[in-house]
């Protein structure tokens, strides 16, 4: 019996067991098959190794160059840090994951909502908030959250169909609109500091029943099980193009979104509005979203019961459940721009930071900004 | 050079005293300078850019300033995960912005807009055509490759990826020969 190519690779680096190794060198003394296999192998490799030898980097960075960036990383924890510890990013990331996923994430990266993944979640109408004990989820298994391994689990499944396309400036609300496909609404007697439009994105996602499973087990959820019939299905969604506003001193929206250290240079004096038609998901007809969701809000700690319950008043079609997490976040539903909303507040940075979300004809808005929420709300009412 | 394991439990708890504060400041200043040029390094290798490779790298330390593992025998696999992961992202992110033909032309000049020797420019080519293939690879594999050719051992990347040793010879040699595949096509027929 041939060894398999795992164990010939492990032999070219000396990484099988002692014994193995040499029970492994008797075999290739006389076998031309395996001889054959383990060149092609020691072929790649070299080629490889080739490849990266020419990547240009410095091999002894010195202490002095790690002093340095320490330095840096310092001051720029500080200025972080005297804003806001829950960031207005991190805040829509969590308190309106499904929104950041459809218009940050989905546009620019992997999912990152696990929640987004159980959801039969075809047209949004009205969303519901669902508080989480994130310290679970931040901290699994020792090291990454829970949500980032689903992230990565997810990220080699994703094939866009529709690339996003760049971003764009508008130069009024009319031009806004046409470059997004909709009515752009914009804040009455304010004029806006920036419009930019993402445009629309498509993708498909095959689940890979396995994986997924292993970052549940992972959690300590082995008495979680993903149905066999999941593995493979395909499920895709259609972004549509959305409009980022942003009224005062604010980081480009890119910036923002892909470094809230590094990048943003924020302001106390920055409110941003989005707006995205609601996105469309498609699943297999036979794929159980009743199911993967009571999974889902197992995981975030509910019992089984407490899932049932709520799962049973949850239309799943047009609901767009989001995570908040319990502790630090306040949330309420409010009156806002006519319908039904709802307003988190993160109750433990220094500066207050809010986020108002709502859906109107369709569109899902989320308003956000430091400060009290008052003012976030006066410019929620006055969009037209 | 093989990086060493890290069995010592991490102490970065929420400090409730300024001796606590103190510990934990000097215990992250001590990871953060022993591991930075290694997570610098492999970030400038996914993606060309220094400057880039800068941001990500302090964001990484970020993540582990603001919420630690709590436990890890592995610290640096901690930390080329989630950097990976934000240079993928970023990659991501920003592939539209410029294409790899204005990224070579950019490095070829100097900060005086002068044309680099030849030797320099071509060096720059090759360095963009690996890069060209790692992000058009299989994110899990470029980063097994990214992790194995900067001296990281079969169960350090096991640790760091979080998959099981015995499967890391398996995902190298796939990982390798897509590599192969993919830098000899990309040399023949496509631009840089």
């Amino acid at each position: 019996m041939h060894p398999s190519s795992a164990s010939l690779r492990m032999y070219l680096d000396k990484e099988l067991p002692e014994f193995e190794q040499a029970q492994l060198e008797v075999h290739l003394n006389t076998c031309s098959h395996c001889q054959h296999e383990l060149a092609m192998l020691n072929h790649h490799a070299e080629e490889t190794n080739k490849a990266f030898s020419r990547l240009a980097t410095e091999n002894d960075l010195s202490l002095d160059f790690a002093s340095l960036a320490y330095q840096k990383f310092l001051i720029q924890k500080e200025t972080t840090m005297s804003k806001s510890r829950f960031s207005r990013l991190r805040l829509l990331g969590f308190a309106a994951t499904a929104i950041a996923v459809v218009v940050f994430a989905f546009s620019f990266a992997p999912v990152r909502a696990w929640a987004a993944q159980f959801l039969g979640l075809f047209r949004v109408e009205q969303i519901t908030l669902l508080p989480v004990d994130i310290s679970r989820l931040e901290n699994v298994n020792g090291d990454s959250s829970l949500i980032d391994q689903l992230s990565t689990v997810m990220a080699d499944s994703i094939k866009f169909t529709k690339e996003p396309g760049d971003l764009k400036t508008a130069s009024s609300l009319a031009e806004a609109s046409q470059l997004a496909g909709f009515n752009v609404r914009g804040v009455e007697g304010l004029q806006a500091a920036k419009i930019e439009v993402q445009d629309s994105a498509a993708f498909e996602f095959t689940l890979n029943r396995e994986l997924a499973q292993s970052v549940i087990d992972a959690a300590g959820r082995t008495d979680l099980k993903l149905p066999e019939s999941i593995d493979g299905a395909k499920i895709s969604a259609d972004i549509p193009a959305s409009a980022f506003i942003t009224i005062g001193d604010c980081p480009s929206a890119e910036k923002a979104r892909e470094m809230p250290l590094g990048g943003a240079r924020r302001s106390m004096n920055c409110t941003t509005v989005l707006q995205i038609p609601s996105p469309t998901i498609t699943t297999p007809p036979d794929l159980d979203i009743q199911q993967l969701a009571l999974i889902g809000l197992q995981m975030t700690g509910m019992t089984s019961e407490e899932a049932s319950q709520f799962s049973r008043n949850i239309d799943w079609s047009s609901t767009l459940v989001i995570p908040i997490p319990s502790r630090g976040a306040k949330f309420e539903q409010i009156n806002v721009d006519g319908v039904s909303g709802n307003l988190i507040t993160d109750t433990q940075s220094p500066q207050p930071t809010y986020t108002i979300l709502w859906v109107k004809d369709g569109v899902v808005y989320a308003v956000s900004g430091f400060g009290p929420a008052e003012s976030g709300l006066a410019i929620a009412n006055a969009l037209k | 050079m093989k990086s060493r394991f890290e069995s010592k439990r991490l102490f970065f708890l929420k400090a409730v005293s300024p001796e606590e504060q103190q510990n934990r400041q000097a215990e992250f200043e001590t990871a953060f300078l022993d591991h930075y040029p290694a997570v610098y390094r492999i970030l400038v290798q996914l993606t060309g850019d220094p400057d880039e490779a800068e941001d990500l790298a302090l964001e990484t330390f970020w993540r582990l300033w603001k919420t630690p593992p709590d436990h890890t025998d592995y610290l640096r696999g901690w930390l080329y995960r989630v950097a990976l992961r934000l240079g993928f992202n970023h990659l991501r992110a920003n592939r539209r912005r410029l294409n790899h033909e204005q990224r070579a032309m950019q490095q070829s000049l100097d900060e005086t807009g002068t044309l680099k020797p030849e030797a320099q420019v071509e060096a720059h080519i090759e360095q963009e055509r690996v890069q060209k293939v790692l992000r058009e690879m299989p994110e899990k594999q470029a980063q097994i490759l990214l992790l194995r050719y900067n001296g990281t051992s079969y169960k350090e990347i096991a640790l760091a990826l979080h998959v099981k040793p015995s499967s890391v010879g398996a995902l190298l040699a796939r990982a390798e020969e897509s590599f192969e595949k993919l830098y000899r096509s990309g040399g023949e027929d496509a631009p840089i």
